[in-house]
């Protein structure tokens, strides 16, 4: 399958995080990965917000919210077999 | 010497480490701030040993520059001596998330021989989504000891005081081992497995948090429910603080007059009434709108609605260099600058804070509305437009907008010059959990603002409020403004006005409006020979009116007013708050160019 961002993850799709471009810097990749966004990892896009804004993400236990230009460093490839 | 045991209490943000620090220690706090940045670092006594709060990190691998202090405050205490041993909370409704920071501490303890206690917290949320922990196999495989306990009910918190006396002796149990050179990525992975095998069903807990953001997060209701949340914020902090303030301020002025009473006329009883009590009126009128709006930002806060509504600003903002929880202390703006630079703390980005914090004096105050009604209506005339639009309710719409859209090209302008650099954020938020706030630590945050503000700010507030009473008092006393210090400053810089239509008497008025602003319409009221002029502003209007005040002067000084940073409080708590003296001084010679520059400009246009 072809990855995509994370930002075009549509509302109520999981999909499995690919990798993180290493273009985001090493700061910011670290901290997504402290919060969970790591390689391998499951991801639900819970729903997009008004005015193109942050998204709204469910990985782990918690719940995320990332605006588009850290999630368009996020590669992920759609989950066939999950989707709620 | 007898060093007294402190311990330090950490976790990540939301996990309810302020409920239990205030529960622990009671009113026994200290807090102490570090300028720039909004890290507190809570001290508290319980029983003969100290509790040490730090603030809520997800790691210890800082990102912002609140961070860094944060978590190099942190690694300086571990290293001190008298530190008797960690508390490390763990959301148990978050178990995964929380064992990042969780793992991470327990490798610093292991590493510095430090004994560390793991705390389980929100078990009263875990038990009322009927899942639980199997805690000895969890303790077993964390290979630390675990605490499960409810700041909320109570319930734990005793056991939790003897685990901490048990530290205190016996020490060498509580100290885990971690093997030396384990990477944060092996530790990422033993949190996500501890979380996966021991933490609740996250379907289950995260339910009824979905079900409420399908409509706080919507477009429709959603933006319907922050529009209401608004307004009853700002309902709050500017019509129903408004009876505490004036209460306040009567109460000072009354024991002004009283004590003055108690001395012969004169110098003595003028600067007792005047500058010594008129100077304390000046900042502690401002305790009660400190206070509530701290309180009610720290209900949305903690209802965990704010992250919410930074969510639905985030993006029209931070075209404008700001963050989406840079609307709240905006609006607040609208109502008290003061309160509203306060406010700021709960952006993240420094860049962003100092940004916000900088168009904060933009936004019309209350202290503006007065001189705005004395210029409207000597300006212009109470006819209404279509039979429904009055212009003079245009003219203050106008004033409004300008200064919000002055406010946005200010950051816009600034994020991309001169803060350019200054550490950022990217916008990466947890959406906690919606919860039902305590209020005792709410109360108590709402009254460290407002101590810190009178401790910080109040002596500078009070330093130039005097100084401009001296000015305007000396050499001939009370009731000859006309012919004081001030009035010929006021003559020196009369040149400055001139170009803009306006005399001296206008001069001295601005001069003493950098006091608070409405001072403006009760200083040319005495200059004019309109007594108690704030409450007769329509005579005062008149008089300017039958003088001549023409509709370029006035639209002028309109402009200079809805720009200029007239508000020595302001000031004080922006240097406070940004600690640095510089911008505050800079923002004071830019506002006061741009207003300048503005003001020539209109008059110009209306001439």
């Amino acid at each position: 399958m072809m990855p995509i961002t994370l930002w075009d993850l549509k509302p109520k799709i999981q999909a499995i995080i690919q990798r993180i471009d290493p273009a985001l810097p090493a700061d910011y990749q670290l901290r997504l990965r402290e919060l969970g966004f790591q390689e391998g990892e499951s991801i639900l896009c819970v729903r997009h917000t008004p005015f193109a804004g942050p998204a709204v993400y469910c990985i782990g236990d918690s719940i995320f919210s990332i605006a588009p230009e850290v999630a368009k460093f996020v590669e992920v490839v759609l989950d066939c077999e999950g989707g709620r | 010497m007898t060093h007294i045991p402190h311990f330090v209490i950490l976790g990540k943000p939301n996990c309810g480490k302020s409920l239990l620090f205030n529960t622990l220690t009671g009113m026994q706090q200290h807090v102490a701030n570090f300028p720039g940045v909004t890290v507190e670092v809570r001290t508290g006594k319980v029983d003969d040993w100290v509790l040490m709060d730090f603030p809520g990190v997800y790691s210890l691998n800082p990102l912002t520059k609140d961070e860094q202090v944060a978590v190099s405050r942190l690694h300086a205490k571990i290293m001190e001596p008298d530190l008797a041993g960690m508390i490390c909370l763990l959301d148990a409704t978050r178990l995964q998330q929380s064992l990042v920071l969780g793992m991470q501490v327990q490798r610093e303890a292991s590493r510095l021989k430090k004994p560390l206690l793991f705390v389980l917290t929100m078990m009263d949320e875990l038990q009322r989504h009927q899942q639980e922990i199997n805690i000895p196999a969890f303790a077993k495989a964390l290979g630390s000891p675990v605490l499960p306990i409810s700041s909320k009910t109570g319930a734990g918190i005793p056991q939790l005081k003897e685990k901490i006396q048990e530290m205190r002796t016996q020490g060498g149990a509580f100290i885990p081992f971690v093997p030396s050179g384990e990477s944060d990525e092996e530790l990422r992975k033993q949190a996500k497995r501890l979380g996966r095998q021991f933490g609740p069903k996250v379907e289950v807990v995260l339910k009824n948090q979905n079900r409420l953001d399908e409509f706080f997060l919507s477009s429709l209701f959603g933006g319907f429910a922050f529009v209401l949340i608004m307004m009853f914020l700002f309902q709050a902090i500017f019509t129903w603080s408004a009876p505490i303030m004036d209460f306040v301020k009567e109460g000072i002025n009354d024991l002004g007059g009283w004590t003055a009473h108690l001395l012969p006329a004169g110098l003595l009883a003028d600067f007792t009434k005047d500058a010594f009590f008129g100077g304390f009126g000046s900042f502690l009128t401002f305790v009660p709108q400190i206070f509530i709006l701290t309180f009610i930002i720290g209900i949305l806060e903690d209802t965990g609605y704010l992250a919410r509504a930074a969510i639905v600003c985030h993006r029209p903002l931070s075209s404008f260099g700001l963050s989406g929880k840079s609307f709240v202390p905006m609006l607040s703006g609208h109502a008290c600058a003061i309160p509203a630079i306060f406010a700021a703390r709960t952006i993240e980005s420094p860049k962003r804070r100092i940004l916000t914090i900088l168009a904060i004096p933009l936004m019309s105050c209350s202290a503006r509305l007065p001189v705005y009604s004395l210029l409207i209506t000597a300006l212009i005339p109470p006819v209404t437009f279509m039979g429904v639009l009055g212009w003079q309710g245009i003219a203050f719409f106008a004033l409004y907008a300008f200064g919000i859209i002055t406010a946005l090209l200010v950051t816009t302008f600034l994020g991309k010059t001169s803060f350019k650099k200054e550490s950022d954020a990217p916008f990466m938020i947890e959406l906690p959990p919606y919860r039902i706030p305590s209020w005792r630590p709410l109360v108590r945050r709402s009254l460290d603002n407002a101590t810190t503000f009178v401790t910080k700010a109040g002596g500078v507030i009070f330093t130039v409020a005097v100084t401009v009473w001296i000015l305007g008092y000396f050499p001939n006393g009370e009731g000859h403004l006309d012919s004081s210090w001030l009035a010929t400053l006021g003559h020196w810089i009369e040149p400055l006005f001139r170009p803009i239509g306006l005399d001296w008497k206008f001069g001295v008025a601005v001069l003493a409006s950098f006091v608070a602003r409405e001072v403006f319409v009760g200083t040319l009221g005495t200059l004019l020979g309109i007594a108690a002029a704030d409450e007769h502003i329509t005579d005062l209007a008149t008089k300017l009116h039958d003088m001549g005040l023409t509709t370029a002067s006035g639209a002028a000084l309109l402009g200079f007013y809805a720009i200029a940073l007239q508000c020595g409080s302001t000031m004080a708590v922006m240097r406070k708050e940004t600690g640095k003296a510089s911008i505050p001084l800079l923002a004071f010679a830019g506002y006061g160019l741009l207003a300048y520059a503005v003001a020539f400009v209109i008059y110009r246009i209306f001439l």
